[in-house]
């Protein structure tokens, strides 16, 4: 299997804080998806992988390449999309130019053909119609699609995308589901999400990331596996659940040791999570034992 | 191992360059002070206020408008970035900042030909209308349009080295000040960003001649300050300042020796 991202032991610090204390991570063809809580250390980790920090220690190896080297890095920028988690762009600018400015950055340098390009992007995330409005008209969701556009621009080997979804209403998020799934076909795609369902719809891999550092790492299948038996529901809540939380048919969702005799119901990706982040804390990051 | 695209051989530099000097060309700022140069010449054109008012229309008029302008305009295209935040967004790309900086240098060049376009344009109509009593050399055209550089090149320069809102204003400011300040001084005019050929007479469409100086080493004196403020906006960005603090110290030698050359 092809290693698009071999990651051993990566500590980034800011100051006293370890963002990134000891984390493996290892991608290949497809879709990745980092789960974790607020501060977990998923964005910069994506800022490392996307070179735009450098890790204080660690063995990196992105595409084959050390990114610590400025020809490697030159070569893994060469082959990389990059959505950052707040993507400007100058508000003069045309959707068109936004875009058409990155495509020259990114060495598309001959105009017809990066114009070509543009549009191919801006197509497939549906903002053709809107690539002669300025930015500044555009809504969270289009700017959402437009540093999603600049991102697939000369079809990257990786792309690595900071919260594609925050933001976006169900039918975006839908969209955006299907040309990242698209984008992952024969391609690394590593992207950061607090929406388990998304990682269920698109994600081959996933990666728990908390205190950075991976908890777990597997398939979807495998993530949802860790909290088999472990799931029930009960009509009033129990106090001894790691997290629970009142459905809508009056019923109480229930993670964590179950009693006997309780009503065991199949867990998912979210079950899963939850149970892994710790017993403390519920969907709203409230305790709740 | 994924597919790794085989990487380009072309310097990015020229296409960004096009790109950005587009936006310059086309930045309110700018098209308000060409504006204004476009409308002071209508004047000078429909009103004959004497030989003196043609010969500066030409030699000086394009470093007030639209030169003052361009510092902000130029500084403006040249912190876009980083106002928008997009820094974290481009960092990625392949194109390092010190190309960025070098395209927006050679998109200066596009208000400098915009100038000499007109400034030439106007030098004819003045030719052929019979306007001057001592008609201005290629030297007297050339230095309005190497101001027009220059500006640009001190507005991308303090974007690199002080990208805080205002400093570009504060710098239109003084330039001006400093302009006034060497007026006053005996062969400062010529030190100055601004240099105005004729002598004033008592009548202000009076030829008293041309102030004393050399306007070829005016204009040396003037690409020498052109490249300084270049190389120390590239070498803020650069990966390999050695090289460009060498082009740097030449430029201080360029011009300290047009600065000598044009004094009387």
């Amino acid at each position: 299997m092809n290693t698009t991202i071999d990651a051993r032991g990566l500590v980034k610090a800011y100051g006293r804080h370890r963002a990134l204390d000891g984390l493996d991570l290892t991608s290949t063809t497809g879709v990745t998806g980092l789960l974790g809580p607020n501060g977990a250390g998923k964005t910069t980790l994506l800022r490392v992988l996307a070179t735009v920090l450098a890790a204080d220690s660690g063995d990196l190896r992105i595409l084959g390449k050390d990114p610590h080297d400025p020809e490697g890095r030159l070569h893994i920028r060469r082959s990389l999309g990059y959505l950052p988690q707040d993507a400007g762009f100058h508000r003069g600018f045309t959707a068109f130019e936004a875009v058409d400015y990155v495509a020259v950055l990114k060495e598309h340098t001959g105009a017809r053909a990066r114009h070509d390009e543009v549009r191919r992007v801006l197509d497939r995330v549906g903002l053709s119609d809107v690539a002669n409005k300025k930015v500044r008209a555009l809504s969270g969701g289009m700017r959402r699609r437009l540093g999603l556009a600049q991102a697939l621009l000369g079809t990257p080997s990786l792309l690595v995308l900071d919260e594609p979804t925050a933001g976006l209403d169900p039918e975006q998020r839908m969209r955006f589901r299907d040309l990242v799934s698209e984008a992952g076909h024969g391609k690394t795609v590593v992207l950061s999400t607090h929406q388990t369902e998304d990682v269920a719809a698109v994600c081959s891999h996933v990666v728990v990331v908390k205190n950075g550092r991976a908890l777990f790492a597997g398939t979807p299948t495998e993530l949802a596996a860790v909290a088999t038996g472990r799931v029930w529901v009960d009509t009033d809540r129990d106090p001894r659940a790691y997290a629970g939380w009142r459905l809508g048919a009056g019923t109480y969702h229930h993670i964590g040791d179950p009693p006997a005799g309780a009503q065991l119901v199949d867990p998912t990706i979210e079950d899963a999570y939850l149970l892994l982040l710790g017993p403390q804390v519920d969907l709203e990051g409230r305790e709740v034992a | 191992m994924s597919v790794i695209t085989a990487p380009p051989v072309r310097s990015l530099v020229p296409a960004l360059a096009r790109q950005e000097a587009g936006r310059l060309l086309r930045h309110p700022l700018v098209l308000f002070g060409f504006g204004l140069w476009v409308w002071n010449a209508g004047l000078a054109i429909v009103d004959d206020g004497g030989p003196r008012e043609a010969f500066q229309t030409v030699d000086s008029m394009l470093s007030f408008f639209p030169g003052i302008f361009l510092i902000l305009a130029a500084n403006l295209v040249a912190t876009r970035d980083g106002r928008a935040g997009s820094r974290e967004l481009l960092t990625p790309a392949p194109g390092r900042l010190e190309e960025r900086v070098k395209a927006l240098l050679l998109a200066s060049l596009a208000p400098t030909l915009l100038g000499l376009v007109l400034v030439s344009v106007l030098h004819g109509y003045f030719l052929l209308d019979g306007r001057y009593e001592v008609a201005p050399t290629f030297w007297h055209l050339l230095q309005g349009p190497v101001t027009l550089f220059g500006a640009c090149a001190l507005g991308i320069m303090l974007a690199e080295w002080l990208p805080a809102r205002g400093t570009a204003v504060i710098a239109m400011v003084a330039m001006v000040l400093l302009n006034a300040w060497l007026g006053g001084l005996e062969d400062g005019m010529l030190f100055g960003p601004l240099m105005t050929w004729p002598i004033w007479g008592v009548l202000a469409d009076d030829w008293a001649g041309l102030f004393p100086g050399d306007a070829w080493g005016h204009v040396v004196y003037l690409v020498g300050l052109c490249g300084m403020a270049a190389t120390a906006a590239l070498v803020r960005a650069s990966d390999r300042p050695r090289p460009v603090v060498v082009v740097g110290l030449l430029t201080v030698v360029v011009a300290v020796a047009g600065g000598l050359a044009q004094l009387p």
